[in-house]
């Protein structure tokens, strides 16, 4: 029988040394945590209302991959340049970054990438489903629904009274607010993909609610509040319409307004009536119901405008009666303590003119009484469902005033909803993956750096303009500088960390990508030390 | 050898003869962890990686420890590496020194002598290098300056001969941070010495191996056997190659360097820059008719235990000045020394001194001192303090 162990000394190699492979020796079983990559989300995805894939566009922005960031932006907002320009970004204000130095200036990312990407996007989708979707009302959510339906593969036809489609977007906002061309490239994808419009009829009176639903497989109604609201004292009929003065200047014209004017109003449209004055050449004081500091935060970046163009309000204040004396308006106003008008603090004041801003209603007149219920409509507000088969609700038609991307997500949301009713599917509303908060983010590999500004126009410019855009937003340079300085939350960009430190080379590297090999892996942790934005968690093998 | 025409003379502190002898050594990769009074030989190197001067990457790492373990690593993987350090750094690196001669890395090392602590001393003395002999490292003391640059060209060259890694030590402050006039020579020559650097095990993508497998009782007495029959094969490449130097740069070193000691009666025996000042001492002795030279032990691992029995059999008396102590027994030169001894013929008695500890000063005087206690004595003494206050 052959010795077991018979090498000479002379016969060993130089160094010892293992020729084989330590792969027999599965060190895995000595784990009790294991490293998870985990698809998690960033606090800016999770406080937006429509969850635009933030970190995901960013990255691929940094990576100078632009169509790639345009597409995952588009998957949950179909119109970044419109958000870019008009939402009030609740993105920003829980970004992590933020508590490291200050917050990634995602709104103008956004603005840039839909900018980058906007005359080419809109393809038809590749198989049609045979289905047919009647969408009531071009506005903001409708155009929303209609792109979610449309690359979902049906078809799509929207009824609009306006002689185009935007809404509230196109025939009120102002052009330095929105240029049209902006919103035309807009809809313009929207027909490239097939979605067929039919303008300039009203449902209910061009052709009935009724004759709809039974044309179509579904019905959206996305009618919008597009009512002004007009409060109800004495004399009100003496003001004019804010709204009115917004879309004559939007079509071009100039009316002439000088003096002390005031605005009546609750929300974006005042402050939006008062600056169009303020260019127009008046004096204008917004009154206000509520007092400076509960101006909602989704009204916060219009009244900064306003105040810096020197717009001057009337907090707390309402107005109790209204008169006309020597061709002046006299303009009975009183302390609001947000419930009833505190007493004796009546005061009058003299204006030029007093115009009407207040927020749309809805108008559902043309619906049956099935789905309606005092003045509102009966619908969930996630999947739009109403209690009539078929037929869905979205936008501010139910919700009311809205900002702009929570009228995109109604769109959006509620597109799933139909979509998944024409499948005969059931809707499930999304789910959010973990947000990662600020104490897992590895601040070492992140250099400080301030937020790169955004190019805008001084007030002192903007006065002087209605057309003029106001926010000129990034160059490709300034973008790229500012998306370099995103943490990524929760969005493993394959950094490579993770690979480069693993001790025991059990990350892998598959397909430009981290993956643990956990026959090996020891569960050492030190990967999910390392990951810079808190993408691998440790997780227990089974309890102790 | 005509090219030595093209060299040129500099004035270098020995910290920058250890670089310029890297890099003459085209070194491709170094790591160090800074400490006094090794850091300029580490910061010199960073300056020449990072002007292109020198090719090679400088691993910056936390500690010691890390440094070692990387040259370690590079060496196995076919890089000519580097590594600088002094006395706590080297303690530090305790662990890793075995591990490089067990890997069989030919890593060059330099030790600026210095103190252990505490009490926290910085200047020279020889206890730090000399505690790593049982590591398996090649030990070589240096002199000068220009001996240093030389020492660090010829311990790339034995190392890659034997595959054993090696120390270059050199005394704090009085080589580190003195300026000498010191030879550069030109790179061909030095190319012509020194060949590329090449492991037979070097870590080969092709074919995958893990370097320091794991040997049972079976074979691991094979393994020790093999690095002791290294050390012994690096006694005789220390002499082909000091030899070739020789022939090629016009400079000779040996495993011990013999002062005036043709007939001599009594030897001084000691390493380092202080053999430097024991020369002008005897010199002065001699003029005086004493009949005494030095022998100065530069090749510490392999111990050249022939060289010294030819040296030192049939004198009177010897004398060894330890700048070093080992705790419990005695100066480490002078125990290596009485162990070389032992069985040879005409052994002389062989007397301990210890001296200059953390860096005190041992002037002429002291030696010639040291000449007139040992020549006194009648009985050797395992340790005859020198200067010592009691």
């Amino acid at each position: 029988m052959a010795k077991k162990y018979d090498f000479k000394a002379s016969e060993l190699p130089i160094s010892p040394m293992t020729l084989t492979t330590t792969l027999e020796n599965p060190t895995g079983g000595w784990r009790s945590f294991k490293p998870v990559i985990k698809n998690k989300t960033a606090p800016c995805t999770a406080t937006c209302p429509t969850k635009v894939l933030i970190p995901h566009f960013i990255d691929s922005l940094v990576k100078g991959d632009l169509d790639m960031a345009a597409n995952l932006l588009h998957r949950n907002n179909p119109f970044p340049s419109i958000t870019g320009r008009l939402c009030h970004a609740p993105c920003e204000l829980p970004c992590n970054r933020g508590k490291y130095d200050e917050p990634i200036s995602i709104k103008q990312l956004e603005r840039f990438v839909g900018d980058y990407y906007l005359d080419r996007k809109g393809k038809p989708p590749r198989r049609e489903t045979g289905k047919r979707v009647a969408i009531v009302g071009g506005g903001l959510a409708g155009m929303s629904a209609a792109y979610y339906l449309r690359s979902k593969g049906h078809e799509v036809v929207i009824y609009d009274r306006n002689p185009n489609l935007g809404g509230y977007l196109r025939y009120y906002v102002p052009e330095y607010r929105l240029p049209l061309a902006v919103l035309d490239a807009e809809v313009g994808a929207l027909e490239r993909m097939g979605v067929k419009f039919v303008l300039n009829t009203e449902v209910g009176r061009d052709i009935g609610f009724e004759e709809l639903k039974e044309k179509y497989d579904a019905v959206i109604l996305a009618h919008g509040s597009s009512i002004p609201y007009t409060p109800d004292f004495p004399g009100v009929d003496l003001l004019k319409s804010g709204w009115d003065l917004m879309k004559e200047v939007r079509e071009g014209a100039r009316p002439k307004v000088s003096g002390k004017v005031a605005v009546l109003g609750n929300g974006y449209t005042a402050f939006e009536v008062a600056r169009v004055l303020r260019r127009l050449g008046a004096d204008p004081f917004v009154v206000y119901p509520t007092a400076k500091i509960r101006i909602p935060f989704s009204d916060r970046e219009i009244f900064t405008l306003a105040e810096e163009e020197g717009v001057k309000f009337f907090f707390a204040k309402v107005p109790l009666k209204a008169d006309r004396r020597d061709g002046k308006v006299i303009l009975t106003v009183a302390e609001w303590d947000g419930k009833a008008v505190v007493p004796a603090t009546e005061r009058e004041m003299e204006f030029e003119e007093v115009f009407l801003a207040y927020e749309g209603t809805a108008d559902h007149g043309f619906l049956p009484d099935t789905i309606r219920s005092n003045g509102t409509l009966k619908a969930d507000r996630r999947s739009g469902e109403t209690p009539l088969e078929g037929v869905f609700v979205a936008g501010e038609s139910v919700s009311g005033p809205s900002p702009v991307v929570n009228v995109i997500y109604s769109g959006r949301s509620v597109a799933a909803a139909v979509d998944a009713y024409l499948r005969g599917r059931t809707y499930t509303p999304e789910n959010m993956p973990e947000v990662v908060g600020y104490e897992r983010i590895v601040t070492d590999y992140f250099p400080k750096a301030p937020r790169v500004p955004e190019m805008r126009l001084s007030p002192a410019e903007r006065i002087h303009s209605l057309t003029r855009e106001e926010v000129l937003g990034y160059t490709q340079e300034l973008a790229m500088k500012e998306a370099e300085r995103c943490f990524n939350c929760g969005f493993c960009n394959a950094c490579g960390n993770c690979y480069v430190f693993c001790p025991d080379y059990t990350i892998k590297w598959v397909h430009g990508r981290p993956k643990v090999d956990y026959e090996y892996c020891k569960g050492c942790g030190v990967c999910s030390e390392e990951c810079p934005r808190g993408v691998i968690d440790m997780v227990k093998e089974r309890e102790f | 050898m005509k090219l030595i025409e093209k060299s040129q003379y500099t004035v270098l502190k020995g910290n920058y003869a250890v670089a310029y002898g890297v890099k003459l050594a085209r070194v491709e990769v170094i790591s160090a962890y800074p400490i006094t009074p090794q850091t300029t030989i580490s910061e010199k190197l960073a300056d020449m990686t990072a002007t292109g001067e020198l090719k090679a990457r400088f691993i910056t790492v936390e500690s010691e420890h890390s440094a070692i373990s990387a040259v370690i690593a590079s060496s196995l993987a076919g890089a000519r590496s580097f590594t600088a350090t002094a006395s706590q750094g080297l303690a530090l690196m305790h662990e890793m020194l075995h591990w490089a001669t067990g890997a069989r890395a030919p890593v060059v090392m330099v030790n600026v002598n210095r103190a252990l602590a505490p009490s926290w001393n910085i200047w020279t003395e020889q206890t730090d290098s000399l505690a790593q002999r049982d590591t398996g490292w090649l030990q070589i003391y240096n002199e000068s300056n220009q001996e240093v640059l030389d020492t660090t060209i010829l311990a790339f060259k034995i190392a890659e001969r034997v595959y054993l890694p090696t120390m270059v030590v050199l005394d704090a402050f009085i080589l580190s941070h003195t300026s000498e006039p010191v030879e550069i020579y030109p790179q061909e020559l030095v190319d012509e010495f020194l060949p590329p650097y090449e492991h037979p095990n070097a870590i080969n993508f092709d074919d995958p191996r893990a370097i320091g497998a794991f040997a049972r009782p079976d074979y691991y007495m094979e393994f020790r056997y093999n690095i002791q029959k290294a050390h012994e094969e690096a006694l005789r490449v220390f002499k082909e190659e000091t030899e070739l130097f020789a022939e090629m740069f016009g400079r000779k070193y040996d495993t011990v360097e013999e002062f005036m000691l043709d007939d001599a009666d009594y030897v001084l025996v000691l390493a380092g820059s202080t053999a430097t000042t024991a020369k002008y001492a005897v010199a002065q002795l001699r003029e005086r008719g004493e009949k005494v030279g030095v022998m100065r032990i530069k090749l510490f691992r392999p111990f050249p235990v022939e060289d010294v029995r030819r040296v030192l059999s049939g004198r009177k008396k010897v004398a060894v000045i330890d700048r070093n102590l080992s705790f419990g027994h005695s100066g480490i030169f002078y125990m290596e020394t009485k162990a070389a001894m032992y069985g040879a013929k005409d052994r002389p008695p062989i007397f301990g001194y210890v001296a200059g500890l953390g860096g005190r000063d041992i002037r002429p005087q002291d030696i010639i001192d040291i000449y007139e206690d040992m020549k006194r004595r009648e009985e050797p003494e395992n340790i005859i303090w020198k200067g010592v206050r009691v």
